[in-house]
């Protein structure tokens, strides 16, 4: 039961892992490998060779010198006949000869003990005369059926071994066959020795395997162990799961053995059932023993699968907390950020990336990245498009859901998971810093502009009034009477007067410029009107006749004090450049609101217009093109323009057959601000 | 040698009238033209060939170095006889709009407003040297 809601919560944990690996895939970190794991099998390796040399050597020798009473205290010891001793020494020193690298003589040594072993296998098929039983050493005791031979499944074990040995050897690599084989070797040695266990538990003989000495299956089990998990992380095999099975495997190997061992029993067939004294088979006991160990074992699981499951919920919690501490974060930066795949295609967008695209984050998720970035991803075309998608930040164009394109800083970072490749991108709106950016190089192109032409215009008053003092001062000198001295002052006063207003048209673009205004409603009509009968006098020796034409209920939704200048210094001009020569001057004002909602005002006049091609330098700074007719400061247009546009707005030029018009266009009604712009 | 003429291109009408009053207190012989701007002066020059341009630079509808630039291609040509030299008189400061007029080999100096008798005397040098 605990075992079976252990598994729901680790199902569970998983859908919401992936789920949320979907949406946040941002905190996924690829698991590091332990390198140190390699060197302590190694180490392993070179201790399980020099048990094996070491135990061969021993048993060597003792079989040697024919040592008699060990032999009687200790029988068992001499199961492991001289040969095994002897394919023992071999099989470390090839293990050795494996680990250190010299590759030659592994190979050497390991087809050596794949000989014997065969040769001791197939001689029971050959009945060969047993020639190598007492090749070496006649036995001075018999402890098998026959002596000096190496029992079958001893054979069979280092034919294994040595297989594994040479394989290991020849590819220099873990390889499937190696673990395979080690396991094999390592579960036969693991049930003889979980077998003598047994025997020992049980008080009864382990009937089946009794042949292989439990010394010999020791050093099996210790060479086959390193030959089973050595490097054996390269083949992204998990140690603890090969572990895991090789102990099912090893014990279900057992269990079959006793399975059988008990059939036969019942069958009364089995050549090695041995009937105790009290007249049981020898299997019941060892059975009672598995069936205790298998207990044991069942508990120890599930309290180990409970333990599980506790740690995977308070790992989950721990999960989700960081992955909503971590979303939560995304959701609130500034700046845009984005997960693609390596098609480009959306995986998830921050709330940012909805205010910067102004799409909704659904909207977004599977779209192309390219309909919002083109510039991301490379052409279809390129040869290998995934190497060039990361970058460094840099400034690429963005494309709102409007279609309105602006500039943003982009970096891109590749994220590699363990079965694809991700990008994650972070993107800022950088239109407005570019908008300001722009201001900031207009306005200082227009200061420079400013301070050249004012070193013209604002200095050349003075240098007249200079020359015309000093022509005064000769004039006295030469006693000139007064009626020539008057016009002289009299220019001096008007170019003084001149410099006046030019100081005057300064401060008011000055103002116009700094000038901090909220949007206000404005009926238009009576704001011409206000303007018209201001002006109305401004030349008192020329008539002027003012139509104006605009809709009393025509309201607008704009700053009045620029639309103030505006609309003065359209109406003074046409005031100041009539044509003397047209009996009555005439000014006419009109507006009407377009079709795409825009306001449209007009002022025309029948004065002295354009002469052709002196358009383009019309709305700059300190252009006069009348220098006859008024004392212009040249600034006037240019007032207008600059105010025109901070509302957002153009303003144009149309030469009429007689005199001229200005087409100011502002935008629709209610929006005043330059949007228009970006 | 004494200047003979002089054409006078200057939208303003006061500098015209102390450039008039200052030529005419140092040499009452001098024949004076007039221009209120380059075109005009370009006009002026069609006609007549005094010895010396005096050009401002700030002036409606051609300006100074709009005229020099006009004047180059059509008046100063390497196969023309000599051509009337000409001085800037502005109020300009600038050392970049003396650099720019004193580019033009016929460009011979650079006066500051108001015009003076000594800057008469120079031209009259300037204008010996040019006949030798």
């Amino acid at each position: 039961m605990a075992h079976a809601q252990a598994m729901e919560e680790h199902q569970a944990g998983r859908r919401a892992t992936t789920q949320s690996e979907r949406r946040y895939p941002w905190n996924v970190v690829r698991e590091s490998r332990k390198p140190t794991l390699g060197i302590t099998w190694h180490k392993a390796g070179l201790a399980a060779a020099m048990l094996s040399i070491l135990v061969g050597t021993c048993m060597g020798s003792l079989w040697l010198l024919k040592v008699g009473f060990v032999a009687d205290a200790l029988p068992i010891l001499f199961r492991m006949q001289f040969n095994t001793a002897v394919s023992f020494v071999l099989s470390g020193c090839a293990m050795i000869a494996l680990l250190t690298g010299a590759s030659r003589s592994a190979t050497a040594l390991s087809l050596t003990v794949i000989f014997i072993g065969l040769a001791f296998l197939l001689e029971p098929i050959l009945h060969a005369g047993h020639p190598l039983d007492r090749l070496l050493l006649d036995p001075f005791r018999q402890t098998a059926p026959y002596p000096g031979h190496l029992a079958s499944g001893t054979a069979l074990s280092f034919v294994l071994i040595g297989v594994c040995m040479l394989v290991s050897a020849v590819t220099g690599k873990p390889t499937l066959l190696r673990i395979v084989l080690a396991a094999t070797v390592l579960m036969t040695a693991a049930a003889t020795l979980l077998g003598y266990g047994l025997q020992v538990i049980t008080e009864s003989n382990w009937p089946r395997y009794g042949h292989m000495s439990p010394h010999t299956a020791l050093c099996f089990a210790a060479l086959a162990l390193p030959l089973v998990f050595l490097r054996v992380e390269e083949r992204d095999y998990h140690a603890s799961t090969i572990a895991a099975m090789l102990g099912a495997a090893s014990y279900l190997l057992l269990l079959g053995l006793t399975l059988l061992d008990l059939q036969d029993a019942f069958e009364g067939t089995g050549p090695t059932v041995s009937i105790d004294p009290d007249g049981k088979t020898a299997s019941q006991p060892i059975l009672a023993g598995l069936l205790v160990v298998s207990g044991i074992v069942y508990a120890f699981l599930i309290v180990y699968a409970f333990r599980n499951a506790q740690r995977y919920r308070s790992m989950a919690l721990q999960l989700r907390e960081s992955q909503e501490r971590m979303s939560a974060l995304i959701d609130t930066a500034a700046d845009g950020i984005i997960t693609i795949d390596a098609r480009g295609t959306i995986l998830s967008a921050n709330h940012a990336m909805e205010t910067i695209f102004r799409y909704r984050s659904e909207d977004m998720l599977g779209r192309d990245i390219r309909t919002l970035i083109p510039e991301l991803m490379p052409q279809a075309d390129k040869d290998d498009p995934e190497a060039q998608i990361a970058c460094a930040p840099r400034e690429v164009e963005g494309i709102r859901r409007t279609g309105i394109r602006f500039p943003l800083d982009l970096s891109v970072a590749r994220i590699e998971l363990d079965s694809t490749v991700l990008y994650s991108g972070i993107i800022r709106d950088i239109s407005e810093r570019k908008q300001h950016e722009q201001d900031i190089l207009e306005a200082n192109a227009e200061l420079e502009e400013f301070a050249y032409r004012t070193s013209h215009d604002l200095r050349a008053p003075i240098a007249s009034s200079i020359g015309l003092t000093a022509i005064m001062r000769d004039m006295i000198g030469l006693q000139a009477p007064g009626t020539q001295l008057a016009p002289v002052i009299e220019r001096l006063e008007r170019g003084l007067q001149k410099l006046d207003g030019l100081i005057e048209n300064i401060i008011q673009l000055k103002r116009s410029r700094l000038l901090d205004e909220s949007v206000t409603s404005i009926p238009l009509a009576s704001a011409v009107k206000e303007t018209v009968e201001r002006l109305r006098f401004m030349d008192p020796a020329r008539q002027v006749s003012f139509v104006v034409d605009i809709p009393e209920t025509l309201i607008i939704h704009t700053k009045q004090e620029r639309l103030r200048m505006i609309l003065d210094n359209l109406i003074s001009n046409a005031i100041k450049y009539a044509d003397p020569h047209e009996e009555t001057s005439k000014v006419a004002v009109d507006a009407a609101i377009t079709d795409d909602g825009w306001l449209e005002l007009r002022v025309s006049d029948n004065g002295l217009g354009l002469e052709e091609g002196d358009e383009a330098g019309l709305f700059q700074m300190f252009k006069r093109f009348h220098p006859y007719r008024s004392d212009g400061s040249g600034l006037g247009l240019y007032i207008v323009k600059k105010s025109v546009e901070h509302l957002g707005g153009t303003v144009a030029y149309i030469r009429l057959d007689k005199g001229s018009r200005f087409v100011i266009r502002l935008p629709g009604g209610n929006d005043a601000w330059p949007s228009a712009h970006s | 040698m004494a200047i003979g003429s002089l054409l006078i291109i200057d939208d303003d009408e006061t500098d015209l009238f102390i450039c008039g009053y200052t030529i005419q207190r140092f040499d009452p012989d001098i024949k004076v033209v007039q221009a209120l701007n380059g075109r005009e002066g370009l006009e002026v020059l069609r006609q007549e060939r005094p010895d010396a341009i005096i050009l401002d630079i700030n002036m409606p509808v051609m300006n100074g170095f709009e005229f020099l630039e006009t004047y180059a291609r059509d008046f100063a040509r390497p196969v023309d006889r000599p051509v009337p030299l000409v001085v800037m008189l502005t109020s300009s400061h600038l050392g970049s709009d003396r650099k720019k007029a004193l580019q033009y080999d016929f460009v011979k100096s650079y006066f500051e407003k108001p015009l003076t008798s000594d800057n008469l005397k120079a031209l009259a040098d300037i204008i010996d040297t040019a006949r030798h």
